[in-house]
């Protein structure tokens, strides 16, 4: 039987993930971490860490988890993780926003268990594998697929707030009216923010556009 | 655009040509734009200021054409409420015209190499976003726009573009 050590990190209430013991490198409890504007909605920010600027991420923001959801009140700290882009290439550091103190966990193939279910497909995306333990279902991170424009690209959806867009410069028509971008679901959910065109993500297609 | 007043003196500092940067402060965001992308920095006390229902903060005179002015915040996003007092100006090149934005303080960096960017990591990157870089300077995170494009940013702001 193969036994791993890992970490156990909780990103919500009911959410946890864990990840491979060689990628955990630091816990910090209050990282200084700099909001990007208008970045996707996981951003946590940037944050500069031994003198180099890292991105930390907020799994939990682009999951939605429970009522917590991964909102910033929440977040109690943040691991600071290594990973490879490929064998071979230099160690790259990226930060994860964490709701408590990771835990060790020795994880068994007997623990082993199916993907658990999101809209948005996050887990087929981002997780290697999963496994069962007290109840929770905790996928196992592919850390450099986490700091990947992969996830950005399933999420496409960003923090701008609502705002007026002037025809020119978006639609190529040279009206003087007023217009504001929507967007609007397969389920006829309004957005109210996104992108002019058409957008994917895990619930579907997305349109957007000018009013 | 209503009883737009001149200004009773142009005293911007033209910096058209240069190849440093500015650094403007806006709340706690600090931004950096290729100097060459400005046409000068004006007291914000010098514009002729909006009325309440206009999406513009205010107006500048510059080169025979009124320019709208607009403050945003830390995200980018355009700041809905119009009272709060300002510093300075920066009048940034917009197609053929000029167009204003509000910031708290300016600082000039010269030199190009003042500044060592690099990209705004994978994960956190927006292909719509007028920043694309980012900077570590005396220690502090700043973003970089990318050339012309605070300005093409604002410019969807602004309805009422008037480049006449």
């Amino acid at each position: 039987m193969i036994k791993a050590k890992s970490w156990e990190l909780t990103l919500g209430a009911k959410t946890r993930v864990a990840v491979a013991s060689r990628h955990v490198v630091e816990f910090i409890r209050s990282p200084k971490l700099v909001p990007v504007p208008l970045a996707p909605i996981h951003s946590a920010g940037l944050l500069v860490w031994q003198g180099n600027i890292i991105p930390a991420v907020n799994l939990g923001q682009a999951l939605g988890v429970g009522e917590s959801g991964g909102s910033p009140e929440y977040v109690s700290g943040m691991v600071v993780l290594a990973y490879q882009d490929a064998p071979g290439t230099p160690m790259r550091h990226g930060g994860l926003t964490v709701c408590a103190v990771p835990e060790e966990v020795w994880v068994t193939d007997d623990m082993s268990c199916p993907l658990p279910a999101h809209p948005g497909g996050i887990w087929d995306l981002l997780a290697l594998s999963c496994f069962a333990k007290d109840d929770h279902v905790i996928p196992i991170l592919d850390v450099a697929r986490l700091f990947s424009a992969a996830l950005t690209a399933r999420c496409r959806n960003v923090n701008a707030k609502p705002r007026k867009a002037a025809l020119s410069a978006s639609a190529g028509s040279g009206s003087e009216a007023d217009v504001t971008i929507e967007s609007e679901g397969p389920d006829g959910t309004d957005r109210s923010q996104g992108y002019l065109g058409t957008e994917v993500d895990g619930e579907g297609e997305w349109r957007v556009r000018v009013k | 655009m209503t009883d737009i007043a001149t200004p009773e003196s142009n005293d911007m500092a033209d910096v058209d040509g240069e190849t440093g940067w500015l650094v403007l402060t806006i709340d706690a965001l600090r931004l950096a734009i290729p100097q060459g992308d400005s046409k000068g920095i004006e007291l914000a006390s010098a514009l002729d200021v909006s009325i309440e229902e206009e999406t513009e903060a205010g107006w500048f005179t510059q080169d025979g054409g009124v320019w709208p002015v607009y403050a945003l915040d830390g995200d980018l996003s355009l700041r809905s409420e119009s009272m709060r007092p300002w510093r300075f100006c920066v009048a940034l090149r917009a197609g053929d015209g000029l167009i204003g934005l509000l910031c708290d303080q300016v600082r000039i960096l010269p030199s190009e190499q003042e500044l060592v960017v690099g990209g705004i990591p994978m994960c956190l990157r927006n292909p719509d976003s007028p920043i694309d870089q980012m900077a570590l300077f005396e220690n502090e995170i700043l973003f970089v726009a990318g050339r012309r494009m605070l300005a093409q940013h604002l410019m969807t702001y602004s309805n009422n573009y008037d480049q006449s």
